[in-house]
């Protein structure tokens, strides 16, 4: 790999494939564009920087990502006092099935949001990647065997954190 | 489960709250988000890149790598103005530049202001002392000395269970796939099942030890006398042919690396315990207790074994000392945990906690710690504290 022998032009180029999937699985995990933009960045200078210590040239994807990932969880820490706000942004009113999808996503939305960074990176990488076990485990840097229970323990949470927000909508339609 | 996800007030409708249903509103979810970085993120990074000077392996300037001796100058101009902001400096954890250097350079003294105190997250208090603690699937395991186990809820610290390893005196705890491996002077190596909560078996390796490091696939021991690998499946003993007077281990990269009194760090086959690389990793001459080491990206942060004071950095690539710091006397480094930018220092005499740049090597952060803290971790919640009064999560990334 010219790239580590510290063409720049090559590994812009390596950059050039990976830029989109490593925004979508920072956006998906940050759920910001500013923040996910930060740890892409971050995460291309620091694999920069480290290539000559990457050993395996193949594991470079796989490599990438982690870095990436574990960008993210720093960036979800040092920002999680900041407020966040929806990645849809502005939408247009919908209605019939239309409606009925956005309220779902918005459901999704919220209890995503209510999920630690690890937990929503697990079920980034299993359900929108759809990395196999041993995949996951190397793009999060974690044992198989955590990645099943992470998962595991990921869902969990979010079904909690669904039935806790349709209890907090039950309970504010009837005070009204 | 959740059976389903409708309102009670049936205003909505009902949709099936499977565990497929789930999965696939999920999937749709991820699949809304933008698929495509923005047009000015590559242009941005590739500056960013063509900014930033790769770390060479190997190449080395007067026994620093070249990167080092500028960061080592930055470092020490760094301390110069901590100094003169007069800053409340700690009379333990801060000393002048050390004399028999690792490096030509010599290791630098670490500096910085007042410590804070603990932003507490949680606190679990235990009956007895706390003797090492491990995240295993996202609840904490903690090992007492009475050999008791604990499960603690992550979030919470609320006690979930507790086990009897039936150990005499356990020592080091570690994790492998869902499974928490408790060592002992007695000899003997406990398994406890940790989605099951149990213990599920007890291992004889025939060594007193101390050290006890795992992944999914083994768990390495070692005592003075000797050390063993203990395959994680078929639990079989194997010896390893690494020298006695092991006093710790760590996992780096795909290599089993032990420290030893005198100040020797050597990397070995994880598989057989033959030596790969001996690294020097000390500015003493005397022996004391320590060789702690923590495995971290590229390498490892490893306590010298010889005057107890001195971290040094070890990459891995190059098998040398990149970089050291010096964070005493009369302070005493006890115990080590890897983060994202460096390393947290654990000086339990001082009651200190600090945090090392791995960059810079600049203490970047500092604080108050209860005396009788024997051990620390980052674990999801924080970094964990653990010791004479139970177990502790602090919030060291608010601060920072």
């Amino acid at each position: 790999m010219r790239a580590r022998g510290g063409d720049e032009s090559a590994f812009n180029q390596l950059a050039a494939g990976e830029i989109d999937r490593l925004y979508a699985i920072a956006y998906r995990i940050l759920g910001r564009q500013d923040a996910a933009e930060d740890a892409v960045q971050d995460g291309l200078v620091s694999a920069w920087r480290e290539l000559p210590r990457l050993r395996d040239p193949d594991a470079f994807q796989g490599w990438l990502t982690r870095i990436v990932v574990h960008l993210c969880y720093r960036e979800a820490r040092q920002r999680r006092r900041v407020a966040t706000v929806s990645w849809a942004g502005e939408r247009e009113p919908a209605e019939g099935d239309a409606a009925a999808a956005l309220a779902d996503r918005d459901e999704i939305d919220g209890a995503f949001r209510h999920l630690s960074p690890e937990h929503r990176a697990v079920i980034v990488v299993t359900h929108y990647l759809g990395l196999s076990g041993a995949e996951a485990a190397e793009a999060l840097g974690i044992p198989p065997g955590t990645v099943k229970s992470r998962l595991h323990h990921a869902m969990r949470a979010l079904r909690a954190a669904l039935a806790a927000d349709e209890r907090a909508l039950a309970s504010s339609r009837a005070r009204s | 489960m959740t059976g389903r996800l409708d309102d009670d007030d049936g205003t909505r409708p009902r949709r099936e709250g499977t565990e497929l249903d789930l999965e696939r509103r999920v999937t749709a979810y991820l699949r809304d988000a933008p698929a495509r970085a923005p047009d000015h993120l590559l242009g941005v990074a590739a500056r960013r890149v063509n900014e930033t000077p790769q770390r060479r392996r190997g190449l080395r300037v007067r026994g620093f790598p070249v990167g080092w001796a500028a960061v080592a100058a930055a470092v020490v101009v760094g301390v110069a103005v901590s100094l003169r902001w007069g800053g409340e400096t700690s009379p333990s954890m801060t000393a002048p530049a050390a004399s028999g250097p690792v490096a030509p350079s010599g290791p630098v003294a670490a500096s910085f202001a007042a410590p804070r105190d603990p932003v507490v997250v949680w606190r679990s208090d235990l009956p007895t002392i706390t003797r090492s603690l491990v995240e295993v699937d996202d609840d904490l395991w903690a090992v007492l000395a009475d050999a008791r186990v604990v499960r603690l809820e992550t979030g919470s610290g609320r006690l979930i269970a507790e086990l009897d390893a039936r150990l005499d005196d356990p020592t080091g705890v570690a994790a492998g796939a869902a499974v928490v491996w408790i060592g002992s002077t007695d000899g003997r190596l406990v398994k406890v099942d940790a989605a099951a909560g149990r213990v599920e078996t007890a291992v004889a390796v025939g060594i007193a030890h101390h050290a006890v490091v795992a992944n999914d696939e083994a768990v390495w021991v070692a005592g003075l006398s000797a050390a063993r690998r203990i395959d994680a499946r078929t639990l079989a003993v194997t010896p390893l042919a690494l020298e006695p007077g092991v006093m710790e281990l760590g996992l780096v990269g795909e290599e089993l690396w032990a420290t030893y009194r005198n100040g020797r760090v050597v990397a070995a086959d994880p598989l057989t315990g033959e030596p790969l690389a001996t690294i020097t990793a000390t500015s003493g001459a005397g022996e004391r207790e320590g060789g702690l080491i923590a495995p971290a990206p590229g390498g490892a942060w490893v306590l010298d074994a010889r005057n107890g004071v001195t971290l040094h950095r070890i990459d891995a690539a190059s098998d040398t000392v990149v970089g050291s710091v010096r964070l005493g006397p009369p302070g005493r480094p006890s115990a080590l945990a890897v983060d994202a930018d460096g390393v947290w220092v654990l000086s339990a005499t001082d009651g200190l906690l600090a945090h090392v740049d791995d960059d810079t090597l600049a203490v970047t952060d500092a604080i108050r710690v209860a005396p009788g803290a024997r051990g620390i971790a980052l674990v999801r919640d924080g970094l964990a504290i653990w010791g004479d009064g139970g177990v502790e999560i602090l919030d060291v990334d608010g601060e920072r």
